[in-house]
């Protein structure tokens, strides 16, 4: 019943606020990725622990959705 | 997107996905020990190695040189660097300055005494093995070129894979995945999460892939445009016998270069230098700047110094791949990270393998079939 609600909302949604929710989360942790990639490259100790875990951050969301998003 | 756009997407998708996937997993297999080298090289090898006079005085260069030339006497010498935390000076040498890598023969001496130090080499042959088979297939330059386009069609790839997830998960919220459904649905939602969040780790690791397998071209190159009025004929190379001091080389060129770290030498006639010239190469100390090589150029016959040659944009783009690439640059955390985003890649490419495999013939999910309805 709920999947079939949030359908119904996604169906009188917009395309480009669609398209703007699907991409939403992916880019943000793409960017996030990619600065903690880069950032680990240009700091040294225990910052790069921080770049490391923000390099890692999909990771995080992987684990999260494997969890609590199957159907 | 029109329907018709994402048709072409789905095939560009499809076939280089196909086209380069054996070999992705090749190097996602081989890649990963290949991360933690450092870590199982010192596993297998634990150092209980002390310098012979840990107070003495360190030898000259020129010493240890002398010393590493009589232990191959029909040797000339190609490179030689530092360790940076024990007093070790590393001498490659082979039958020609410019033999392949393989064919090249590495020792390492006490700089306090010129003995030979015990070489680390307990699994160096299988690590050495799986790094040949990742860089070259044992083919050489044609084998690097060749990975080289794999990647190349990897990054279209993933590329295509990018814009191809928003037709496939418009209706669904972020990460579902329906597990409940049939199993070719559950592993296409699985390959889409996996693919869309590791995507800029693999556009990262798949670009400076792509970039290193262009480093002999690059260095080349390098050589040819850079060097080119020190690589104009200047005469016989130098004997390699009568070589200038190497002591004497390197003060000119430590002179030369202020607040630099000393990293390697290669001798005339290397990959890295001139037929006339040593080729000093200093790095900065910062994370970045230690990725950032300068070499000061010294002649080889008369000691005269030749001068600093700042590496181009395009030497500099190879030397920071190479960090971007192994994932060695961030400390143990991040090697870590590495390793679990390779294991995903893995992941990814076997369940756009099983996609494809499982589709022969068959109807589409019904599903699946929005990706062809194109955008409402």
């Amino acid at each position: 019943m709920a999947g079939a609600g949030m359908k119904d909302r996604q169906s009188r949604m917009s395309r480009p606020k669609r398209l703007r929710k699907t991409l939403k989360i992916p880019a943000i942790f793409f960017a996030l990725s990619l600065a903690g990639l880069i950032w680990a490259l240009l700091v040294d100790g225990s910052s790069d622990g921080l770049a490391a875990l923000a390099a890692g951050s999909p990771l995080m969301a992987l684990l999260w959705a494997l969890l609590y998003r199957r159907q | 997107m029109s329907a018709n756009m994402i048709k072409r997407m789905a095939w560009v998708h499809k076939w280089t996905s196909l086209i380069c996937t054996i070999f992705l997993l090749m190097l996602c297999l081989t890649g990963l020990p290949l991360i933690f080298h450092d870590e199982i090289d010192d596993a297998l090898n634990p150092s209980h190695w002390v310098p012979a006079h840990p107070d003495g005085a360190m030898l000259e260069l020129d010493r240890i040189l002398e010393i590493a030339l009589q232990h191959r006497p029909d040797d000339v010498p190609i490179f030689m660097s530092f360790d940076t935390d024990r007093p070790v000076v590393n001498v490659t040498t082979g039958a020609r300055p410019d033999v392949a890598a393989t064919a090249m023969h590495f020792a390492s001496f006490d700089r306090t005494s010129g003995d030979l130090v015990p070489p680390p080499d307990n699994g160096a042959a299988i690590m050495d093995f799986l790094l040949q088979i990742h860089t070259d297939l044992f083919l050489g330059l044609p084998g690097m070129l060749f990975l080289g386009a794999m990647g190349l069609i990897f990054l279209a790839a993933i590329l295509s894979g990018i814009l191809l997830y928003a037709p496939f998960m418009r209706k669904l919220d972020f990460g579902t995945v329906r597990a409940s459904r049939s199993p070719r649905l559950k592993w296409l939602d699985y390959h889409n999460l996996l693919g869309v969040m590791t995507a800029a780790w693999v556009l990262v690791v798949g670009g400076t892939g792509v970039i290193n397998t262009l480093a002999i071209p690059i260095i080349d190159f390098w050589k040819h445009t850079e060097l080119a009025d020190l690589i104009e004929p200047h005469g016989a190379p130098p004997s390699p016998v009568a070589l200038h001091s190497l002591d004497d080389a390197m003060a000119k060129a430590k002179a030369a270069v202020s607040d630099m770290v000393l990293q390697f030498v290669a001798f005339p006639g290397a990959s890295f230098s001139t037929d006339h010239h040593y080729a000093i190469y200093f790095h900065g100390k910062t994370p970045l700047t230690r990725q950032m090589t300068i070499p000061a150029l010294i002649d080889a016959r008369d000691g005269r110094f030749a001068g600093l040659r700042p590496m181009p944009w395009y030497v500099k783009t190879l030397a920071l791949s190479q960090p971007l690439h192994f994932g060695d640059y961030g400390g143990l955390p991040l090697k870590i990270i590495w390793a679990v985003l390779d294991l995903i890649t893995i992941i990814v490419l076997g369940s756009g393998l099983y996609l494809w495999l499982g589709k022969g013939g068959q109807r589409m999910d019904p599903a699946m079939e929005p990706l062809w309805q194109g955008p409402e």
